[in-house]
């Protein structure tokens, strides 16, 4: 699963029309989605990024395994426009508290620093790129999963030669769709990472079959998805059996499961 | 290697940083103002980062040399450690760091010059009796020794202080600047294995234990004094039959009576990175089994550890002097 913030509609509607993403009615913010993504509309600011982090994450569950990517234009003094930057340093001009999104997959794009300002920027005083948002998103989006997974893709669209006020919505639109590639790429990588950690953090296959079967205590269903994790790690069969299923209790289901793990060999297998 | 680096602001200009990034001239550099900002953080996933661990120079400002844990040392009274890089550039599934740290990026702190006046503070306050220094606790003392130059740059230090003894705890094969420098008597080479079955499995990255005894054996041919260190000692199947043949390929090739120690411990681990590592890695088979809590850390109950240690060092007499054998009794 991945979750799109982006501030304006014009940014949105290239990825609408790109993810076939359907307008869910209703609601706070202006929301899109398709089977594995969803977009949010947050508005301009960085408080306005951050609300619809949040609003987006209490609309689609408490996943800890979505990605989020923030898409947006920004200004910079001298990169070109159009040019794509995938944020390495994001710092908030009035606070001066910074993040560092991990890079932790290869780029495909170059990565910069990147200043949040309260008022858009007309001088780029620092060689950096400025836009409104990323540190209300940012700051928001790790609360709910982990950096790894929370990045932010910039699109410039203004420098020193072609200030702001000349940006128009479909110049802000044609910037977006020029980069889609690259948006496609780090949709994938990090829907990819995100199926890895949900993949880690998994309960084991039988875990549903057991808890149909007998009626677990809160504490016994505890160990039983420990006892289920110990299985799966150290044995590529199952553990369910006719022997199993016909015993009568939860308990002696779990005193079971103790059983067959004291008696499996402890082996290790070339990683 | 290092695709990313991250420099703190202050030692951004540091010739050592300099002559560091030249390494990596294709790697993205990040200006930071301090260290934490990138390493701290709670909303990280070590197990994600390993995949691809930044580099991040840094200024250590205090703290540089600390007692060691109770029951770690080979002999010696007065026992320190430092650490001039924090995470290892290997993936041991064992390991505590994954465990300690939130992030899975190294640290290097450049400012070696602040850990040998701290060394030399600690030496001159035992009036000359022996002291130790352990490097090898938060990191690999050698395998970023062709970019750091750390050991080069602190054995000299220990030439000078004879009563001082270091030992250079590694995984690696990276002795090339050892086998370049004059052996020291009061400095320990200690190599770490697990029998090959076991190493293959959860030491990721690691040089092959054939690798690791031809670098032993070049080291103590030259005169270096060297170490063996079997800790953690991993309970298997087999694992009688798989640290025998360990034993007997080491000792077939070095010359155990010049051996300076050998060190033995169970596979244990503090209860708290138990926990953070047990959710990094539900599927790894080494946290599978009956782990148990004692004395605030987490091991295997008490009579699986006392056969694995007893059949070690039952094995080790075969080939080296009791003096010489340490075990590690932090439980």
């Amino acid at each position: 699963m991945l979750h799109f913030v982006v501030a304006l509609p014009a940014e949105a509607k290239p990825l609408i029309e790109h993810y076939g993403l359907v307008r869910h009615t209703g609601g706070a913010f202006p929301v899109y989605e398709n089977e594995n993504i969803t977009l949010i509309v947050s508005g301009i600011g960085k408080v306005a990024a951050a609300a619809a982090t949040g609003y987006l994450q209490a609309q689609t569950g408490n996943h800890s395994c979505t990605a989020w990517l923030n898409i947006g234009i920004v200004g910079h003094n001298r990169r070109a426009i159009g040019d794509g930057v995938l944020v390495h340093k994001i710092t908030d001009q009035i606070t001066g508290r910074n993040w560092y999104p991990p890079l932790t997959f290869g780029l495909p794009c170059v990565s910069d620093d990147l200043i949040t300002v309260d008022e858009p920027e007309t001088e780029y005083r620092e060689n950096k790129l400025y836009d409104m948002e990323a540190a209300g998103f940012y700051a928001t989006a790790c609360r709910f999963t982990t950096a790894e997974l929370v990045h932010c893709y910039k699109i410039v669209s203004d420098n020193l030669a072609t200030p702001s006020e000349e940006v128009s919505t479909k110049t802000v639109q044609a910037l977006i769709e020029q980069r889609l590639d690259t948006i496609d790429v780090l949709t994938q990588t990090l829907q990819a990472f995100a199926a890895r950690l949900a993949e880690f953090q998994s309960d084991p296959g039988e875990l549903a079959r057991f808890l149909e079967h007998w009626r677990f205590t809160v504490s016994e269903q505890h160990q039983l998805r420990r006892l289920l994790l110990h299985w799966r790690a150290r044995s590529p069969k199952t553990v369910w059996s006719a022997k199993l299923a016909a015993l009568p209790s939860a308990n002696d289901a779990l005193r079971y499961l103790r059983q067959e793990l004291d008696i499996l060999p402890i082996e290790f297998s070339k990683s | 290697m290092i695709n990313t680096i991250y420099i703190e602001r202050e030692i951004a200009d540091h010739p050592r940083v300099r002559r560091i990034c030249e390494n990596f001239s294709n790697a993205v550099t990040i200006i930071c103002e301090r260290y934490g900002e990138v390493f701290n953080p709670k909303a990280q996933n070590f197990r994600l980062q390993k995949q691809r661990p930044a580099l991040i120079l840094a200024r250590k400002h205090d703290g540089m040399v600390l007692k060691t844990p109770k029951g770690y040392g080979i002999g010696g009274n007065h026992n320190y450690y430092f650490s001039h890089m924090l995470n290892c550039i290997y993936d041991c599934r064992y390991c505590f760091l994954q465990g300690m740290y939130r992030s899975a990026h190294y640290v290097l702190f450049v400012n070696y010059e602040d850990f040998e006046t701290a060394i030399v503070s600690k030496i001159s306050e035992v009036n000359g009796e022996t002291i130790w220094f352990f490097s090898g606790y938060d990191c690999d003392s050698l395998a970023l020794e062709p970019i750091t130059g750390f050991v080069e740059h602190v054995l000299p230090l220990f030439a000078r202080h004879p009563n001082a003894f270091i030992e250079l705890r590694t995984k690696s094969t990276q002795v090339r600047s050892l086998l370049r420098t004059k052996p020291l008597p009061n400095c320990v080479v200690a190599f770490s294995f697990t029998p090959k079955e076991i190493s293959a499995a959860l030491e990721n990255g690691v040089p092959s234990v054939e690798k690791r005894i031809d670098a032993m054996v070049r080291l103590q041919h030259q005169g270096w004094r060297l170490g063996l260190r079997f800790d953690p000692v991993i309970y298997h199947q087999d694992y009688q039959a798989h640290y025998r043949r360990l034993f007997s390929d080491l000792f077939q090739q070095l010359d155990s009576e010049r051996l300076h120690s050998v060190t033995l411990g169970a596979f244990r681990l503090p209860a708290p990175y138990h926990r953070n590592i047990l959710r990094l890695y539900p599927d790894e088979p080494l946290f599978a089994t009956t782990l148990e809590p004692s004395n605030g850390m987490v091991s295997y109950q008490a009579p699986i550890r006392d056969e694995m240690i007893a059949f070690c060092e039952q094995e080790l007499q075969r080939y080296v002097t009791p003096d010489i054998c340490f075990s590690c009794s932090t439980l």
